[in-house]
């Protein structure tokens, strides 16, 4: 079976900066699957590089076998660490938007999850809040039926009832058969959701393993492995 | 994809532009009357001031919308592909050529539409200042008759092919002088630091390059054997079919300069995107 998300020898410089370094990875479908690091370990580099957003200094990154290019991204639903979305857009807008680029993309899911928030679909995204503009944004990342989800740090900087939000919309959403990707340094929070973790250090894959067998093998949870792995 | 990224791109500049093109508009009609209003009034008083500070208004609406056309051009290009938004945009299934191409293929639209709209504008004025019941049209449809006709014994053919070879100069022209603005944010935002600030140098650095290329690629082409070729061609071919050819000619002379400028920003886009 061909791997949905795949790194072979995977590398990419910045300058004098190593910020990744022969990475391989491989993650068949239907798995949820934590990258966990440190700040600055190339968490975002990587799926940067997943999504054609940087390219690689040497190896290959594959995406259900395509290398990433306008074929791979339309398999690919990304969820960047900043609201990327247009300010002067309202929420109708933005699902047309969506519904003209990406062939799998469920209007009528979105139109659920964004009548749950009680939204108004006129306002305009400038007029919104900065967490509900993320709301918004993750709302139409997780509305697409995709083969591989790229999330960087959805729930960085919000407060514990919209991560606890946030996480439910992924689990809820995302297709048993895609592979979520799901990059963090608040392990605590999304190790509920987790089937694989990945840890990545100073650009290079610390660990591959499955969370049952970290628990199994250790005694230990993700959260008080990761802390044991990473002490400063 | 394309013809889904130009709608968007419509839209998005679309915004901007159109409330500007309306405010022009409605501003020449307001000028129109005021001149009517000047030529009717016996005490013009305080209407000279009225008159005054519609003009300048009209004036200011007028270069205003020129201006904007460049901005909206720049800021799109800016803010759509290198900045924030270019997370969104970048991860669309589209290659780079068709995001150069769909901002090329608007700003052009705006720049085309902006140089109508300065034209309508005056046509405009000069109408409201018009009393209809006045116009001799008998003699109007009598111009239009003989113009027409002139037009037929040229060849209507000629004038339709000078029409398409017009529209597609203008067309490169337009993209030539985006892609110098293009170039340069490419450039500059490849940049980790100062990314508006090097846009700006590289932007005038581009342009002494292209002072300096552009005459050295008429003193080759013209060493290689393109004045002989146009020397021949003036004694051979008629005189409609020469106007063709230096149509053509500019074309192609801008479609070089053009690529020179693509290629790179392409690649840059491609393979050095540096998002914020």
């Amino acid at each position: 079976m061909t791997a949905t998300f795949e790194c072979r020898d995977l590398g990419k410089s910045f300058g004098s900066t190593q910020a990744l370094r022969n990475v391989n990875i491989s993650i068949a479908p239907g798995r949820v699957v934590g990258l966990l690091g440190p700040n600055g370990s190339g968490k975002t580099t990587l799926i940067k590089l997943a999504n054609g957003l940087l390219s690689p200094s040497h190896g290959e990154v594959l995406i259900c076998g395509e290398e990433p290019g306008p074929e791979s991204k339309a398999l690919v639903s990304y969820l960047p660490d900043k609201t990327c979305m247009p300010m002067w857009m309202n929420v109708e807008q933005l699902m047309d938007f969506f519904q003209d680029f990406y062939a799998d993309f469920d209007r009528q899911r979105a139109e659920t999850m964004l009548d749950r928030l009680g939204l108004d679909r006129k306002k305009k995204l400038r007029q919104m809040s900065k967490g509900t503009k993320e709301k918004v944004q993750l709302i139409m990342v997780m509305s697409r039926k995709a083969k591989l989800y790229l999330l960087d740090e959805p729930i960085g900087g919000v407060d514990p009832a919209t991560r606890d939000y946030i996480l439910d919309t992924i689990i809820r959403n995302y297709d048993p058969e895609a592979v979520v990707l799901i990059s963090t340094h608040l392990i605590s929070d999304v190790e509920k959701v987790l089937d694989e973790v990945l840890f990545i250090n100073q650009g290079q894959i610390a660990l591959q393993a499955s969370v049952d067998d970290i628990r199994q093998q250790y005694g230990k949870s993700v959260d008080e492995y990761f802390r044991e792995v990473f002490k400063c | 994809m394309l013809g889904k990224l130009i709608k968007h791109e419509f839209k998005g500049s679309g915004r901007t532009m159109v409330p500007f093109i309306l405010v022009c508009l409605g501003l020449s009609v307001l000028a129109g009357l005021s001149i009517r209003g000047m030529e009717n009034l016996q005490d013009y008083g305080w209407f000279t001031v009225l008159f005054g500070i519609v003009m300048f208004l009209f004036a200011a609406g007028l270069i205003a919308v020129c201006i904007m056309a460049l901005v909206v051009c720049i800021e799109r290009f800016r803010k759509n592909l290198l900045g924030d938004e270019g997370y969104l945009m970048f991860t669309l299934p589209v290659s780079v050529d068709e995001h150069i191409f769909a901002k090329l293929i608007v700003s052009s639209v705006w720049f085309v539409a902006t140089w109508l709209v300065c034209m309508l504008a005056f046509v405009l004025m000069f109408l409201c200042n018009l009393d209809l019941m006045d116009v001799d049209w008998s003699e109007i449809s009598y111009v239009m008759g003989e113009v027409w006709a002139k037009l037929l014994d040229f060849g209507l053919l000629h004038i339709i092919a000078y029409i398409l070879e017009l529209l597609a100069l203008v067309f490169a022209a337009c993209c030539f002088t985006c892609m110098q603005f293009y170039s340069a944010m490419a450039i500059g935002y490849s940049f980790s630091n100062h990314k508006l600030l090097l846009s700006v140098v590289f932007f005038f650095a581009i342009n002494v390059a292209l002072s300096i290329l552009q005459p050295l690629l008429l003193v080759f082409t013209g060493n290689a054997g393109l004045l002989d070729f146009m020397a021949n061609s003036a004694q051979n071919i008629s005189g409609p079919a020469a106007v063709h050819l230096v149509l053509l000619g500019a074309f192609l002379y801008a479609l070089v300069f053009f690529a020179v400028l693509y290629i790179p920003t392409r690649l840059l886009l491609k393979y050095r995107l540096n998002l914020p």
